[in-house]
């Protein structure tokens, strides 16, 4: 066992109810004050480690992938830059209803043979995108001590020691204690999410197959009714799958695939899908046949 | 602390377990076993799948760190995870709330309902704690199985105990810790394990080290051995007896499907840049439409009964009708600003080479004409939008109507054609130019004047 201390400072906004709390959420890239490259590597780690926690939470969470091709796209490479633009802005930017940001204060990862030490200390927040107005805030910090602080065996000591001399493996497992922590902080509003859910709905899913095996040239056509001005696609199975469809009017959704010489599946499902604007996904089995293609005609 | 208090009144009997323990773990290393499908991980990359991590069966405290553990560890993955609270919402608008009734829907119909691709199933197989004043040990261990939704073939399956110690049996620590101990103060021996067991955040850490350990194959795929891949494709019971059902419950189709999108309301499908176009050997091959194409056709003939049977032959009179706005063909045909019907201009060429040739006119009831169908609508008014669109931009367009089952039908065409490759051909030039999708279809209709 190591010795290890946190403390975490949080603030939750007073007039905070479940029912207002945001829905898109969007994690920006945090902020380290020393900046050398490893640094900046590091405060990617650490915030997919926190996006990793912070996605249990009931909030829609953004793709980090998205917000930073998103940003990238408007020439905000670094967090210097995002941090200057207004929330407003990087709101709109990313379709988001809060931002969540951190800079993190210190970094540090020593061992000196008797003593090691790894510790972590940051600031994070999460703000209204649409009144700058904070949300959640915390002020936290995680040391983990191994050495003649520490009661320890001689033989322990050491190995603590050699496991605190990898320095990124080291600053992982702490930022995993750390981050988890500060999650917790979070107000959740999953329980009233849960109760409240809403998938996109799908009234009908058609499609001109039965159970009789089709062949080259054949066109399977699906037609999804659902609701409108969303993205739908349907699946063959596993075997062909996202095939698009369209919105020919409000709701009538429709798709088609035309079965080529080589195309050979056998009982295969219909499988339709429509997804809405955060990605939350419903889908339709047509049941009233499976499909076949042979390349035998 | 109270909890403490009791484990250290129950000091005779633990003894002998630290003993028991020493023999059972004392060489114990993590157990993992890992299988995956063979089709799952292709060039060391996942098929990138919307993923539902379900609620976990087994010692409640521990399923409950365990999925938490496991939705951080598959987040860095390329694989989409549902959100916890949707696949909650879910269930629990559905009933489920036993993992029996959830464990007993089939794969496909758990997949339908929670959006997902993909289904993780797990158990926590360990979750104790062990104290014994000199020695405590902590063991956690997990079952998981990844489930396509669409076929309920097991796509990944892995099992993971592990366990940690603190104490005088820590191995290889552990002895050399009874000497060493003097060192850094005896008391250790007795307050670590205390602590160990009774701190929630160690098993907190556990429960993340196996969650990550076991899912290590799912966040890189590189690491998947040779012998880790399944040898058979294995599906599961319920997604089997799914398909049967469906195999065995099947009615013959039951829409004309065109039903579902050209409804009175609709939009008038003119410019579907996106659709992907059909391949030419979709129009040469009739026999092959699909059925509801071949219906509406019959409908149509029904309708016309008490035109002649029998036509006479058309001779093959006229060239590919020029696109309106085709520079090529009208270069050659026509003079390049004067843009009229392209039937209209047919005909005139037909006309002459008639002329030159047979005195064969073409009638306006002959059979094995073909025309080029760009939509079909139950409102006329939608139909004459179409047509004034494709009338304004040269097009020979007109309205054939139909009755299919008790619904009348208008239907909008393009043109006339004798030889079918010809309508063919000058339908690849209307797609290419306008975007419509189409199909061939005879017509027993007159060419218009």
């Amino acid at each position: 066992m190591i010795f290890g201390c946190s403390s975490i400072k949080k603030r939750v906004t007073d007039d905070f109810k479940l029912v207002n709390a945001p829905v898109r959420v969007a994690v920006l890239p945090f902020d380290l004050e020393a900046l050398s490259n490893e640094d900046q590597e590091i405060a990617a780690i650490f915030r997919r480690i926190f996006y990793g926690h912070f996605s249990y939470l009931g909030y829609i969470d953004i793709d980090i992938d998205e917000i930073d091709q998103t940003l990238a796209d408007n020439m905000l490479t670094s967090t210097e830059d995002i941090y200057l633009h207004s929330y407003d802005y990087l709101g709109e930017l990313l379709g988001a209803d809060a931002l969540i940001y951190c800079t993190i204060r210190k970094v540090s990862n020593v061992t000196t043979g008797i003593y090691a030490e790894t510790s972590i200390e940051a600031e994070l927040k999460m703000l209204d995108a649409n009144t700058g107005s904070f949300i959640w805030e915390a002020d936290s910090k995680e040391i983990n001590i191994n050495g003649i602080l520490a009661p320890k065996s001689l033989i322990t000591m050491i190995q603590k020691q050699i496991d605190n001399s990898k320095k990124r493996e080291s600053l992982i497992r702490v930022a995993e204690r750390f981050y988890k922590k500060v999650v917790k902080t979070i107000p959740d509003p999953a329980s009233l999410r849960v109760k409240n859910i809403h998938l996109p709905e799908i009234y009908t899913l058609k499609a001109n197959i039965n159970n009789e095996t089709t062949y080259k040239g054949f066109i399977l056509e699906v037609y999804l009714n659902g609701e409108k001005g969303m993205e739908a696609s349907f699946d063959i199975g596993d075997w062909k799958t996202n095939i698009p469809m369209q919105e020919q009017s409000p709701g009538k959704y429709r798709g088609y695939y035309k079965v080529q010489k080589e195309d050979l599946i056998k009982k295969t499902l219909i499988i339709g899908r429509l997804e809405n604007s955060n990605g939350l996904t419903s889908k339709k089995i047509y049941e009233k046949g499976l499909v076949e293609f042979s390349s035998v005609f | 602390m109270e909890s403490i208090g009791k484990k250290t009144r129950q000091i005779s009997l633990k003894v002998p377990l630290s003993f028991l323990l020493l023999v059972l773990f004392a060489c114990a290393s993590p157990m993992k076993k890992v299988q995956v499908s063979s089709k799952f991980v292709s060039n060391n990359r996942l098929p990138v799948l919307k993923l539902a991590i379900l609620p976990l069966n087994g010692e409640i405290e521990g399923t409950e760190f365990f999925r938490e553990a496991l939705h951080a560890a598959l987040m860095d993955t390329e694989m989409n995870i549902s959100e916890k609270f949707v696949v909650d919402g879910v269930i629990k608008k559905n009933g489920w709330n036993t993992s029996e009734k959830l464990f007993a829907i089939p794969p496909q119909k758990l997949g339908e309902a929670l959006g997902a691709d993909a289904l993780l199933y797990g158990k926590v197989t360990k979750w104790n704690k062990y104290y014994a004043i000199i020695h405590s040990t902590l063991v956690a261990g997990l079952e998981l199985k990844l489930v396509d939704a669409r076929t309920g073939e097991l796509l990944w399956r892995g099992q993971r105990v592990d366990r940690e110690f603190e104490g005088l049996i820590k191995i290889p620590t552990g002895i050399i810790r009874a000497i060493a101990d003097p060192i850094s103060g005896i008391i250790s021996t007795i307050a670590d394990p205390i602590f160990f067991v009774s701190k929630k955040s160690n098993l907190d850490a556990l429960a993340s080290k196996v969650a990550k350990d076991i899912t290590e194959s799912l966040r890189n795929p590189y690491t998947i051995k040779k012998a880790d891949k399944m040898d058979q494709k294995i599906i599961i019971t319920s997604a089997d007896e799914y398909i049967k059902k469906i195999e065995e419950n099947n009615t013959s189709m039951e829409i004309n499907p065109l039903e579902e999108v050209l409804i009175d309301g609709s939009i008038p499908p003119v410019e579907l840049e996106d659709i992907p176009s059909l391949e030419d050997d979709y129009l040469s091959l009739e026999g092959i439409r699909p059925d509801f194409m071949k219906t509406a056709e019959v409908a149509e003939k029904v309708l016309h009964l008490s035109k002649p049977e029998k036509q006479p032959e058309l001779q093959e009179t006229y060239d590919v009708a020029p696109m309106p706005g085709d520079s090529s063909v009208t270069s050659q045909k026509q003079s390049s600003n004067d843009i009229k019907s392209a039937s209209l201009k047919t005909e005139k060429l037909a006309d002459k080479k008639t002329k030159t040739s047979k005195p064969a006119k073409i009638s306006s009831d002959k059979k094995n004409i073909y025309t080029i169908q760009v939509g079909a609508f139950q409102s006329r008014n939608y139909a004459k939008t179409l047509i004034e669109k494709l009338k304004r931009k040269g097009y020979n367009s007109f309205i054939a109507m139909a009755r299919i089952g008790k619904k009348m039908w208008y239907k909008v065409q393009v043109d006339h054609f004798q030889d079918k490759k010809k309508a063919v051909l000058y339908a690849k030039k209307l797609r290419k130019k306008e975007k419509l999708l189409y199909f061939i279809t005879k017509t027993d209709a007159a060419p218009p004047a």
